[in-house]
């Protein structure tokens, strides 16, 4: 292998010898020539790979004719050398031959065309050097122990070791070995050549696969200098690259033969197309080199500068070529991809004829060519060819003679096929590349690449297509080795682990169930579940491992360790038997996906342990906020549902859910989430982790965690729901809070439910009582009531014991203000000043006389506490404040006009059984829908207004609403400017131009007549069709839009954003379109 | 099963609380903070039927909160699913794997594979109802089932089961509609 690419250079070397001087002394001449040995050696190793594609024929009459010129050579020199100094020469080199020897003949098993080193030295040599060496002791010793040591010296010598005074060879051997790693410096040493012809063993023996390994310094001592000789550059025509430098090379020799050699060190044929390589220390030299030399255009001759001339020599790392046999891909065209196998390789390796399954679409062939020019483009699917079908379309495929495959083939349209698959001749490297370790041909691949029914071919002739019979036998040997590691593992223990449960399946004690204690290779001990069991007193029973099984009942949770599922858990839902299978299996509900898998029990370990599932990509993970990028609009973002090999399914904010791969996130979103603040329909704050139920929409009536929230999207964890891990999407208007271990966190001052905590809410003291930080306050609107900051108004955006950080409304600024210093004058939306007087709502008469206390100074607001700790009076589960909600009911309890002092109306304001019946935390009171926009507009005596509540009443279709109607609340939402409305008394219709304080309205009729008229001498006309209408309830409370269409009890409008909106039809006012 | 049983549990007081109705205070928190907990090896505590007032002892001071911790003595009704116990339960939700249960707050998964041969594949997607082959069954959303517990997790404050239908005398024993009554 190695003398290959060399060869020629090496009997070129000898008489291109520049200074060639063959009546030189002998020691000059000959250390000469080691030089130039050595450094056409290592020319050789990189001329190597390029000129490795020499048929194997030339090379061997190559090395023939090197080695007859090299005896030549030699002959006559060593006859004019003087004996004396020939010989020591020569032993020497038979000596530290012994050695090279013996590996060289190893190394030719393995290589087998080096008889070059066989011919030097026959084996006797080696023998007779080492026992003459122990000359004296031999005479000594009988035949038979002479025998013995030199069988011993033989194997020593073999293994390196040296005896007696062949130390000094080996001493030197080891040098010239470090020598060699060090090194390999172009400039050969002296000592080196006077060991002339070990030098050339040692780099023959190099060349094969001896060591390669050079470190950066000495390789940066290979780069040529000026010193060397130098390239120069011929073009010639594409593929004559060889040879022409064949024909140098045999100009070389014949000018060599007639005692005028070429000044030339060598010629290459790097891998350059069209260009040769001349090296040389005179540029004259080369011209005559390349005189005469057809095929060379002399004058491109051009010198490669130094720099260059690494470049010139660097191998690219050459794929590894191919081979008859061998699988390849196609990496053009429609074939792109698919498997090929390589039936004979031409042009030395240039070009190769492949078998490829076709891709014929024959129904091109009818097409009108216009259009077959876009079907083309279309690739089509594998089939084998069929000369019967082809003549069934018409057309004919002839039997024509393969030149290549020496065989008749059909052809049809340019192509040859044979036995079904197509032939055909491809370039190497541009067509197809070799199928490589990490991408070898799949037994898909292969299974498609098989052609089974060889029955119906014409060809085949019973037997199978050759190519056909490599993917079988190769889908064989996948398949079995597959076979091999499938079962590999599992019999041997029976995926056994100690303390794993096991069942006894065989022998006495079948049955029996207990814990594994110790496993060996064949037996394991058992310690019996049942204590009762009495067993000789030992405790632990011995099995054989094939006795016992591995016992996973239902109900138990598990892991799978093994297996296409390893590393999932879930809960055993059921354990059969399946037919054929000696192994129970399991049908597991995986935690992760909610999914049924089947897995053996012996995959099985029971195990506490739940996981994710494939719980993280790319940094995201399962039921991460993410923000999605692309799709329409900038701000959607989304819960990761799965998390894929290679992608999420993520269910966006619509509740759409859509697989995305890494790159489309940009980013995560879970503390915004975390921090994230939303209000139910009844205005309860919520949180992620929170429990709510939800109140409308297609979810309605489910109960769920809120997993995650994106601004009023609340991406809800339902565990019984198996679709997108269990996460949906709400609104956060739609949903109900729920839950009690809500709000007796967030209830310190929550008064109403537990007596707990009765000392806030009764504001017994300020601070004195309070033991917990009071986060009621965070968030409200306070008044400051003295201090620097006197009559501002602000948000509370943190508390301690002593201090509140109240956030001006008014500046930007943050001030610290003593917590008696601030009364809470409103939620976090907005100031209202009648807080302190609306506080209407304590459930018991603790609480009213706590209320009764209002007008005192205490309750002036000189008591934050209190005023903290109102909303949660009201309703026992709201701790929001919602100005409308409590106009309503003061309105309606009052019974009064309002807006008066109610203080003195306390004691008829709903009993605490009233209130408990409202059931505020459970269902939704219809007042709550109220926006709080429209609490300004109350006006009418609320006894007189039933018919109007009722009609909303039961359109709301709560059934806390009858509650409503008792208290005499009126729900007169509607009850606004700009709606339409009927007069009771005349069904004339008008539209609401003005509200009074009072609760009556002045309406114009359409005559443009105006009349002052209550709440309930009008009712709302239903809107129609195309009517403008304003919705006065559900999420969309206040949208005003165009009625589109009507849909059973839901009505579809478009608001002046263009949006559409669906919203139930009875929570809809008539409204004028104009102004 | 419901049981009672003596358990103990400890309350974290702020000072605040310490007065007269010290003890008073002690047994709502203990009530609030243990019913409806799901105790790993006992069960869910149903209620809080006693708690002997004279049994709270003092309480230990903690250096660096100042709270106070009481150990409380309580006896408790409890529901712990054992398995192979049969119980009654409510469906409250059908999908294609099966449906679940809930026997008071314990939730139940009733697996396909655990239901009788002719049920097996009569998930009915439209109606969320698992029905049975001859149309006999029908096991939907507000049904009562008799089942069997087969497994059960503990998990953090939270108990699950899996039972079975597919046995004599289990499966559906109400219909839903009459549950009322």
């Amino acid at each position: 292998m190695s003398a290959r690419g060399g060869k020629f250079f090496r009997g070129g070397k000898k008489f291109l010898r520049p200074v060639a001087n063959d009546d030189d002394d002998d020691e000059e001449s000959s250390s000469e020539e080691e030089e130039e040995e050595e450094v056409s050696t290592k020319q050789k190793s990189t001329a190597n790979a390029n000129l490795s594609s020499d048929d194997s024929d030339e090379d061997d009459d190559d090395e023939d004719d090197d080695e007859e010129e090299e005896e030549e050579e030699e002959a006559p020199k060593k006859r004019k050398a003087a004996q004396a100094e020939e010989r020591p020469k020569k032993t020497k080199k038979a000596k530290m031959s012994s050695f090279f020897d013996e590996e060289a003949e190893d190394d030719d098993d393995e290589e087998g065309d080096d008889e070059v080193y066989g011919t030097h030295h026959d084996p006797d040599d080696v023998v007779r050097k080492h026992y003459t060496a122990d000359d004296i002791r031999k005479e000594q010793m009988d035949e038979e122990a002479r025998e013995i040591m030199r069988q011993q010296d033989l194997r020593r010598s073999r293994m390196g070791y040296g005896i007696g005074n062949q130390e000094r060879s080996v001493q030197e051997m080891a040098k010239e070995i470090e020598d060699r790693h060090r090194m390999q410096n172009r400039r050969v040493d002296r000592s080196v050549l006077d060991r002339g012809a070990v030098s050339r063993q040692r780099f023959d023996e190099d060349a094969p696969g001896g060591p390669e390994v050079y470190t950066a310094v000495s390789q940066q001592s290979l780069v040529p200098s000026v010193s060397d000789p130098s390239f120069w550059m011929i073009s010639c025509s594409n593929g004559k690259e060889q040879e022409m430098v064949f024909q140098i090379m045999n100009k070389c020799v014949a000018h060599a033969r007639q005692g005028r050699p070429l000044g030339i060190c060598g010629v290459i044929a790097a891998q350059s197309k069209g260009r040769i390589y001349v090296e040389s220390f005179s540029e004259p030299a080369v011209v005559e080199a390349i005189e005469g030399v057809r095929g060379l255009l002399q004058y491109t001759m051009k010198l490669v500068p130094i720099k260059d001339m690494t470049t010139v020599m660097t191998v690219v790392p050459k794929k590894k070529p191919v081979k008859k046999n061998e699988w390849v891909r196609m990496t053009r065209g429609h074939y792109k991809g698919d498997l090929a196998l390589v039936l004979d390789v031409r042009d030395s390796g240039l070009k190769c004829v492949v078998q490829v399954v076709p891709r014929l679409d024959l129904s091109l062939l009818d097409l009108p060519p216009e259009q077959a020019r876009v079907r083309r483009k279309i690739k089509p699917p594998q089939k084998f060819f069929n000369p019967q079908e082809v003549a069934s379309m018409g057309r004919q495929s002839i039997r024509q003679y393969h030149r290549a495959l020496d065989a008749h083939c059909d052809f049809f349209e340019n192509n040859f096929y044979r036995d079904g698959y197509l032939i055909k001749e491809v370039t190497v490297g541009s067509m197809i590349k070799p199928t490589t370790d990490e991408n070898p041909p799949s037994l898909d691949e292969l299974q498609r690449f098989r052609r089974k029914s060889s029955k119906d071919d014409r060809d085949s002739d019973g037997d199978e297509n050759e190519g056909s019979k490599i993917a079988a036998s190769l889908l064989d040997e996948l398949s079995d080795l597959q076979g091999k590691t499938g079962l590999g593992k599992a019999p041997e223990s029976g995926g056994l682990l100690i303390g794993d449960t096991v069942e006894v399946i065989e022998g006495d004690l079948v049955g029996m169930r207990g814990k594994l204690m110790s496993l060996d290779q064949t037996t394991v001990k058992v310690k019996p579940n049942d204590k009762s069991l009495d067993l000789g007193g030992t405790g632990e029973v011995e099995f054989l491992a094939s006795q016992v099984r591995k016992f996973i009942a239902v109900g138990h949770h598990v892991k799978v360790m093994d297996g296409r599922y390893a590393n999932e858990t879930g809960t055993v839902v059921a354990v059969e038997k399946l037919d054929g299978e000696t192994d129970l299996t399991a049908v597991v509900l995986t935690d992760a996906t909610r999914k049924e898998i089947s897995v053996r029990t012996s995959q099985l370990r029971e195990s506490a342990e739940v996981s994710v599932g494939q719980n993280s990509l790319a940094g995201y993970e399962l039921f991460d906020l993410v923000v999605l990028s692309g799709g329409g609009s900038a701000n959607e973002v989304g819960v990761i549902v799965r998390v894929g090999l290679e992608d999420f399914t993520v269910v966006n904010n619509h509740g759409i859910n859509r697989d995305v791969r890494p790159e489309e996130l940009r980013g995560k979103r879970n503390t915004m989430s975390n921090r994230a603040v939303a209000l139910d329909v009844q205005g309860n704050q919520m949180r992620c982790g929170d429990s709510v139920n939800v109140a409308e929409g297609p979810h309605k009536g489910k109960a769920a965690t809120i997993k995650r929230m994106s601004r009023a999207q609340l991406f809800l964890y339902s565990q019984t729901r198996l679709e997108h891990a269990g996460i949906f999407v709400v609104r956060s208007r739609s949903c109900v809070l729920s839950g009690s271990r809500n709000q007796s966190r967030t209830g310190a001052g929550d008064g109403g439910s537990t007596p707990f905590a009765t000392p806030q809410s009764q504001s017994r003291g300020p601070a004195g009582g309070r033991g917990k930080r009071d986060d009621a306050l965070v968030g409200k609107t306070v008044r400051i009531q003295a201090g620097q900051w006197k009559g501002y108004l602000g948000a509370v955006c943190d508390a301690t014991a002593t201090h509140v950080q109240v956030e001006l409304h008014s500046r930007l600024k943050k001030v610290m203000v003593i917590r008696e210093r601030v009364a809470v004058v409103g939620d976090k939306f907005g100031a209202t000043e009648d807080m302190s007087q609306n506080d209407p709502n304590s459930q018991n008469t603790a609480a009213a006389s706590a209320y009764a206390a209002a007008a005192t100074p205490m309750h002036g607001g000189a008591t934050p506490m209190h005023g903290g700790a109102t909303p949660m009076h009201e309703s026992g589960g709201d701790e929001v404040w919602r100005p409308g909600a409590m106009d309503e009911e003061q309105v309606a309890d009052n019974s009064g006009v309002w807006g008066a002092d109610t203080s003195s109306e306390k004691n008829t304001f709903g009993s605490p059984a009233n209130d408990a019946d409202d059931g505020w935390g459970s269902s939704q009171a219809g007042n709550t829908w109220q926006p709080s926009g429209e609490k300004q507009e109350p006006g009418v005596d609320p006894n007189q207004s039933a018919p109007a509540d009722n009609q909303i009443a039961v359109k709301h279709e709560e059934p806390a609403m009858a509650t409503d109607t008792d208290t005499n609340n009126n729900n007169d939402v509607w009850f606004m400017e700009r709606v339409c409305v009927q007069l009771k008394s005349d069904e004339r219709s008008a539209v609401i131009k003005e509200i009074n304080a009072d609760k009556t309205a002045v309406v114009e009729l359409d005559d443009r007549s105006t009349q002052t008229v209550r709440v309930d001498e009008v009712s709302r006309v239903n809107p129609k069709e195309k009517d403008m209408v304003l919705v006065i309830g559900g999420a969309d409370v206040g949208v005003e839009g165009e009625l589109v269409c009507i849909d059973g009890t839901d009505a579809i409008l478009k608001d002046s954003n263009e949006d559409f909106k669906i919203v139930d039809f009875v929570l809809l006012a008539k409204i004028t379109s104009d102004n | 099963m419901f049981y009672v049983k003596q358990l103990e549990h400890e309350i974290v007081l702020t000072p605040v609380h310490f007065g007269p109705k010290l003890k008073a205070t002690i047994v709502r928190l203990l009530k609030e903070e243990v019913e409806g907990l799901a105790l790993a090896n006992y069960g869910y505590v149903v209620n809080v039927i006693e708690v002997p007032e004279d049994q709270i002892k003092s309480g230990i001071i903690e250096y660096d909160s100042g709270d106070v911790v009481f150990t409380v003595k309580y006896t408790a009704l409890l529901l712990r699913p054992f398995i192979n116990e049969v119980l009654d339960a409510v469906v409250t939700q059908c999908n294609a794997l099966g449906f679940f249960a809930f026997c008071g707050p314990l939730r139940i998964f009733v697996s396909k594979h655990s239901m009788p041969e002719e049920m097996f594949n009569g998930f009915d997607g439209s109606k969320d109802a698992w029905i049975s082959d001859d149309k006999e069954v029908v096991i939907s959303s507000g049904c009562g089932v008799r089942l069997r517990i087969k497994g059960r997790t503990v998990e953090q404050g939270n108990i699950t089961a899996i039972g079975t239908i597919k046995d004599n005398y289990l499966g559906q024993i109400d219909d839903g509609e009459t549950m009322e009554s």
